[in-house]
């Protein structure tokens, strides 16, 4: 007899579960933050000797609170620690009612980086935080239309033939 | 429970970069196709290639919707075109400029191209394989871009020098003018004429 | 990647910090993932994931083998996710029913809503947390029920049950809302 707990899910939770796997990812601030306080301390065995302590002691609130404001500190420049660089991307699109960005620094995900309406004059805008790097990109509108950036140059799309757009981002000067 | 006693965990998701890779085709791509990009990906694996720009390629053709045919069929160009830059850019090639020269071949920029550069440049060639493969994207032929990115090299001019070309050249093209003619007379080092406006 | 799982723990446990790094890019993704459903809220997943991060860079020696350093930490973010739930129970009203007391998770916010997503979370939220766990671990995160008991130390019938019970119950709360 089958055992039921190896049956395929039902049509909807299939989907679900796909959806879940393509869950938006936390941003890359994140570890910045963790070696923010790793930085303050020497290497894993002189921590042991502190034990958990350390960690167990700062209550969820407080820890956030305070790498964040680390966090703060280090980006408004629009630079953060280990190179990566604050980007902004802007699209007018008044007639959309959802754009996303879609691109090499997310997994051509089209869900996954949403723009924010920034006014009723149509202008969409998302910050991501990238590293030093070439990328290739999209704007996806109400989940059908690609559009490239008309601020960034255009890149080639031999494969798929959709207007695509590439942004350098460059290592902080020496 | 000790975490440190766990021996057979997650083989699929946490046994390492390539159990990752797979875990984002197989959630994205069809059964079929996935399994016919892994196959790609496990040639580039053998060939010491990089995986992640075909991986992304993969991906990309998913997230436009293309038939799977399309979608296995750019990553095996992408594949022939890496191999092809490290003919051209020797074994020791690192990963930014191998994917680099593999899209400015896909661009349209000749093999021996890419070989005259390694020879005229030791170090990373990243740069200026990139903006060759921009010059092209924005509509300067590939003929003409690579003999301005050989004569750059040849120059001995840096990373700078290159991206700022780009930058003009952009520009230029922004204003109305031809991107050949940009290109010409950025090298110059003369701005480029705006055509006259329209009435 | 240019350096095996491995060979990065070895490194990190020196007190390379890049390696660290190296390890926390790779496999943040997979645990703010879970962590964010497993919680309702990408803030409280940033809090656990970096909580998970911390206590795995000071517990590297522990780490036996290090070629699983992702499992081994996966384990460290199962229990904090367990730990934070209670806390976040513990702070909102306790509903008298088999739910874990997590009455409202939080919604993202605005500028990162997305339809399906808010629908996918509704119908996750309606789990009690036991089920929503070996759910996301058995389906999500594609674990084997072996492997899920050794993380959550509950046997192997019992997880077959709760996430039969967790497909049921999405099954209902999705019917006619997503396309497969």
């Amino acid at each position: 007899m089958r055992d039921p707990s190896e049956s395929e899910p039902a049509p909807e939770v299939r989907r679900a579960i796909e959806l879940l796997r393509e869950w938006p990812e936390l941003g890359s601030g994140l570890e910045q933050r963790v070696l923010a306080r790793l930085r303050d301390a020497g290497p894993p065995a002189d921590r042991h000797r502190r034990g958990w302590g350390l960690v167990a002691a700062i209550s969820g609130l407080a820890l956030a609170a305070s790498l964040a404001a680390i966090a703060m500190i280090r980006l408004p420049s629009g630079r953060g620690p280990q190179g990566a660089s604050e980007i902004r991307f802007t699209l007018s699109a008044v007639e959309a009612s959802r754009v996303t960005l879609v691109g090499d620094f997310n997994d051509w995900n089209p869900t996954r980086t949403p723009l924010r309406r920034m006014s009723a004059t149509g202008e969409w805008s998302v910050t991501l935080p990238l590293r030093p790097g070439r990328y290739r990109f999209s704007f996806l509108l109400d989940g059908r239309t690609w559009q490239s950036d008309p601020q960034r140059p255009a890149a080639l799309d031999p494969d798929f033939g959709t207007p695509t757009s590439v942004i350098t981002v460059e290592h902080s000067a020496l | 429970m000790n975490p440190a006693r766990l021996l057979l965990l997650a083989p699929i998701l946490f046994a390492g970069p390539l159990a990752a890779q797979d875990a984002r085709l197989e959630a994205r791509l069809a059964p079929e196709t996935a399994r016919e990009v892994r196959l790609l990906l496990d040639s580039a694996r053998h060939a010491a290639l990089p995986t992640e720009p075909l991986v992304q390629k993969a991906l990309e053709g998913q997230s436009k919707n293309a038939p799977p045919p399309r979608i296995v069929g750019a990553v095996r160009l992408l594949l022939g075109a890496l191999r092809d830059a490290r003919l051209a850019l020797g074994d020791d090639s690192p990963e930014p400029e191998l994917i680099a020269g593999a899209n400015a071949l896909r661009a349209g920029a000749p093999p021996a191209t890419l070989s005259a550069l390694r020879r005229q440049r030791g170090r990373e060639l990243t740069v200026p394989l990139s903006v060759l493969t921009d010059l092209v994207a924005r509509g300067v032929g590939a003929a003409a871009a690579s003999r301005a990115v050989s004569t750059m090299v040849g120059d001995g001019l840096a990373d700078r020098d290159f991206l700022l070309l780009r930058t003009q050249v952009e520009q230029d093209i922004r204003t109305g003018v031809a991107p050949g003619s940009a290109l010409d007379h950025r090298l110059s080092g003369l701005p480029a004429a705006a055509p006259p406006r329209q009435p | 990647m240019g350096h095996t799982i491995a060979a990065l723990v070895a490194k990190a446990r020196s007190g390379d910090l890049n390696a660290f790094e190296a390890l926390m890019v790779h496999f943040r993704p997979p645990f703010g993932r879970y962590a964010w459903q497993m919680l309702g809220s990408r803030e409280e997943a940033e809090e656990v994931v970096q909580d998970t991060f911390l206590r795995a860079y000071r517990g590297l020696a522990s780490c036996r083998e290090p070629e699983r350093f992702g499992a081994w930490a996966f384990s460290i973010l199962v229990n904090r996710c367990r730990s934070r739930r209670r806390i976040l129970s513990r702070r909102n009203r306790f509903r008298a029913d088999d739910h874990d007391g997590v009455e409202s998770l939080s919604v993202p916010s605005r500028e990162e809503d997305h339809e399906l997503r808010e629908t996918i979370e509704r119908a996750l939220a309606l789990l009690p947390a036991e089920q929503r766990e070996a759910f996301l671990l058995k389906h999500v995160e594609g674990l084997s029920y072996g492997e899920i008991a050794e993380i959550t130390g509950t046997r192997i019938p019992a997880l077959k049950m709760r996430v039969l019970r967790a497909c049921e119950t999405l099954r209902i709360s999705l019917r006619g809302e997503l396309h497969a």
